[in-house]
């Protein structure tokens, strides 16, 4: 109890001149107009993504047949489908999936990188060639075969029937699942290389010889010092994530019952024989700019948050 | 060095290893069980049990450490050994006896002792057939003795011994079934100490034995994996057949892909490397940046539709076997920002270094410095790139090949997902899982002959 207490007395007594980590990249990123730009592009994704629901609550129900398959003109921008819906509004609905199936599987997947990763970096032993044989063996089947194998099996299993937190795995909670199942590994080899460097530097010695636990030093001490590899890889994640949702769509084992870009795309081969290229155009813009924005800004976030090419 | 290569041989052994339990783990156990789709249920019970046995779905789980039940017959004589039941009694179904040398068997059962419930041991719920209901006109005639559950043996010399398990059966309201409370050592007793067998017929269970362990769904699961003979559900094929029919399609894809990517790649990156820091660095790198974020599929439908206003018989299929180079294009375009991106940074990593400043002050002109120290430095890097996508080219020609009708691997796999065969889709998860490990390997042996600085490690 003292020792603890000690410990962060010292801490508290350093004066706390510099600038952390964080608040540098927010600085850099600040002063990046390209960066602030693809920022908001995705923030207005997200908001698209997270409102579109209560804008157009009866989205099912929608039918205009003698307006079906227009193109695009002034009262129909962006044209519309084959029950006469406006693709506009099916673009900004379908945002809602491929940004849940992205932002989701990053959200499991990138802490479980971090903890296994700096688990296997500091620990080192039985548990780091485990982790290690875990990574290889996974990264073993290329990530699309990976991706549908787990999708696959996950079919028609409903976990927690008939609660409130019921998760039908053949749906959406499924393909999370099998993106985030293999999404660790990038972010776990990463962090634990860069833990295995860590591990022998100054600061872990004095947390050790101050008489932290090893458990502690690993979340204290560890982890926020690799944290940020999590979040350049967030950016790659999302982007595979969202890529992975068209191809699973294609093979037939996406998702069912709401729209999404994978459906309008793969609807457009038969659509474009018969000239309708208004669906895969609206799809596909919508996923360029938004994959693009994740590119630019995961480029710009690494050059911001890596140490080496800090100004001292 | 022959160290390192050791090192490296075993871990790619506990790879293929992890990845047979792997699929194992997602095919066999998590993946629900589609017999309903492959047996017509018109065709009843033994049709689905004849199924399962066929593709060992009846087998235990990890280790085969069943008992059963051993019936030895201890006589002497020309006759077989066989059981029926006796009036009234389905005892022999229900105990799910079998024929076997000497003797007779019961059904398998995982970790069988004597304390075993006999309610575990037999399948059908009843020893009794159902009790006719006595008409209620003829009051006369009634119920005639009561039925017991017999099992009539005959033995070898020819003489017989009937055995009543009616002490084993639940009383009060269902003597027509065995008592939960019952096991299996007292139906061992029951015979045994019949006191008309005379140690004719020796009840006992049997021995779990070593190789039979290994007579589970698991090691059968590596075995057909190891030997890419795992049976389709839907055709009965075996895989390595299926591999040997249609590998040569994907080939035909995917090694044109490699080497053009390749070669496409090196010879854009080359020329944005040249001119760092000018406009048409810049402008490569933005078309780069731009290809990547097109998805696979736009660049599939909207090229095919190309393909289909330029010349349609060469959109769809191989009946032009020239038709194989239009996914190959698409493939090699849609793959080129991705990979002269990463090819531009190891050339840019190598143009700083200290070697090419003293080539430079030496007098070598800046071509010359390029192409002949700049590239040979990069080519480890960028050739571990290569062989390391190899299986995934798999992965693209997955779609590609389902979408341009090419009967190669990929499409297989596709339409394996769409069949749920999953012995196909373990399968060929599995090989493109061996192709990476072996892959690998490969990699390591270049770095060992080009590298030294793996080799004096």
């Amino acid at each position: 109890m003292s020792q603890t207490e000690a410990t962060t007395d010292i801490a508290d007594a350093q004066p706390r001149t510099g600038r952390s980590l964080w608040s540098d990249a927010a600085r850099r990123i600040r002063g990046d107009a390209g960066a602030v730009v693809c920022l908001a592009v995705i923030a207005a994704y997200a908001v698209v993504a997270m409102t579109i629901g209560f804008a157009i609550p009866d989205w099912t129900e929608r039918y205009d047949y003698d307006n079906a398959n227009r193109p695009p003109s002034a009262e129909y921008w962006l044209g519309s489908d084959e029950f006469g819906r406006s693709v506009i509004e099916k673009t900004m609905l379908s945002a809602k999936v491929s940004m849940t199936v992205g932002l989701m599987a990053n959200v499991i997947s990138i802490p479980l990188g971090i903890l296994l990763g700096a688990a296997a970096g500091y620990y080192g032993g039985w548990l780091d060639d485990l982790i290690v044989w875990l990574i290889t063996t996974l990264s073993a089947v290329p990530g699309l075969v990976r991706v549908i194998a787990i999708r696959f099996a996950f079919q028609g299993i409903v976990l927690f029937a008939r609660t409130p937190f019921e998760l039908d795995l053949g749906g959406l909670p499924g393909i999370i699942l099998a993106l985030s199942v293999t999404g660790w590994i990038g972010t776990c080899r990463l962090v634990r290389a860069e833990t295995m460097k860590i591990r022998e530097l100054d600061y872990v010695l004095a947390a050790r010889a101050s008489g932290r636990r090893g458990a502690a030093i690993l979340l204290w001490h560890v982890v926020p010092n690799v944290a940020h590899f999590g979040i350049i890889n967030f950016s790659l994640g999302f982007i595979g994530a969202v890529k992975a949702e068209v191809a699973l769509t294609y093979l037939g084992i996406g998702v069912v019952g709401v729209p999404s870009w994978g459906k309008m795309i793969n609807a457009a081969q038969m659509d474009l024989l018969v000239g309708r290229w208004w669906q895969i155009a609206a799809a596909g813009g919508a996923m360029f700019f938004l994959v693009l924005a994740l590119n630019i800004f995961g480029d710009r976030l690494r050059d911001a948050l890596d140490p080496k090419l800090r100004r001292s | 060095m022959g160290r390192f290569i050791l090192r490296r041989l075993i871990q790619a052994v506990f790879t293929v290893f992890g990845v047979m339990l792997l699929t194992f783990v997602l095919f066999r156990l998590v993946a629900g069980e589609p017999s309903a789709q492959f047996v017509n249920p018109k065709l009843g019970r033994e049709a689905k049990v004849a199924w399962r046995r066929r593709h060992k779905l009846d087998l235990p789980r990890l280790l085969n450490l069943t008992r059963r039940l051993v019936l030895a017959d201890r006589t002497a004589g020309p006759a077989a050994t066989a059981v029926r039941n006796g009036e009234g009694a389905r005892a022999v179904e229900a105990l799910l006896l079998e024929s076997a040398p000497a003797g007779l068997v019961a059904a398998p059962v995982q970790l069988m002792s004597p304390e075993t419930p006999l309610t575990e041991l037999t399948d059908a719920a009843r020893w009794l057939a159902p009790r006719k209901t006595a008409p209620a006109t003829g009051p006369a005639s009634g119920p005639s003795a009561e039925a017991a559950p017999v099992l009539v043996f005959s033995l070898r010399d020819g003489s017989e011994l009937a055995v009543d398990l009616s002490p084993l059966s639940a009383a009060g309201r269902r003597p027509d079934r065995p008592a939960p409370e019952a096991t299996c050592g007292d139906l061992i007793r029951l015979i045994e100490e019949h006191p008309r067998n005379g140690g004719r017929l020796r009840a006992s269970i049997s021995d779990v034995s070593w190789p039979g362990v290994t007579d589970s769904q698991f090691f059968w699961h590596l075995r057909q994996s190891i030997t890419f003979s795992n049976r389709s559900y839907k055709t009965n094929e075996r895989l390595i057949d299926v591999i040997a029919a249609r590998a040569k399609f994907s080939l035909a894809l995917t090694v044109p892909i490699l080497a053009l990517g390749w070669l496409g790649a090196m010879i854009v990156s080359s020329i944005v490397a040249y001119y760092r820091g000018s406009w048409i660095d810049k402008a490569g790198v933005l078309i780069c940046v731009l290809g990547m974020c097109v998805p696979f599929l736009v660049y599939m439908i909207a090229g095919q539709k190309l393909i289909f206003m330029i010349a349609p018989t060469a959109a769809w299929g191989l009946h032009n076997p020239a038709n194989i180079y239009v996914p190959v294009g698409i493939a090699v375009i849609a793959g080129l920002g991705g990979r002269v991106r990463f090819y531009r940074t190891v050339i840019l990593d190598q143009v700083n270094r200290d070697y090419v400043r003293t080539a430079r002050a030496k007098g070598v002109p800046l071509p010359g410095v390029l192409f002949r120290h700049v590239l040979k430095n990069c080519m480890l890097p960028i050739l571990t790139s290569l062989v390391l996508s190899i299986p995934f080219l798999i992965l693209g020609a997955l779609l590609l090949e389902n979408f341009f009708g090419v009967p190669g691997l990929g499409s297989l796999l596709v339409s394996s997902v769409s069949d749920r065969d999953v012995p196909i889709i373990s399968g060929l998860t599995f090989l493109t899982a061996l192709v990476y490990v072996i892959g690998l390997l490969v990699t390591d042996l270049l770095y060992v002959t080009f590298d030294p600085r793996v080799r004096l490690r």
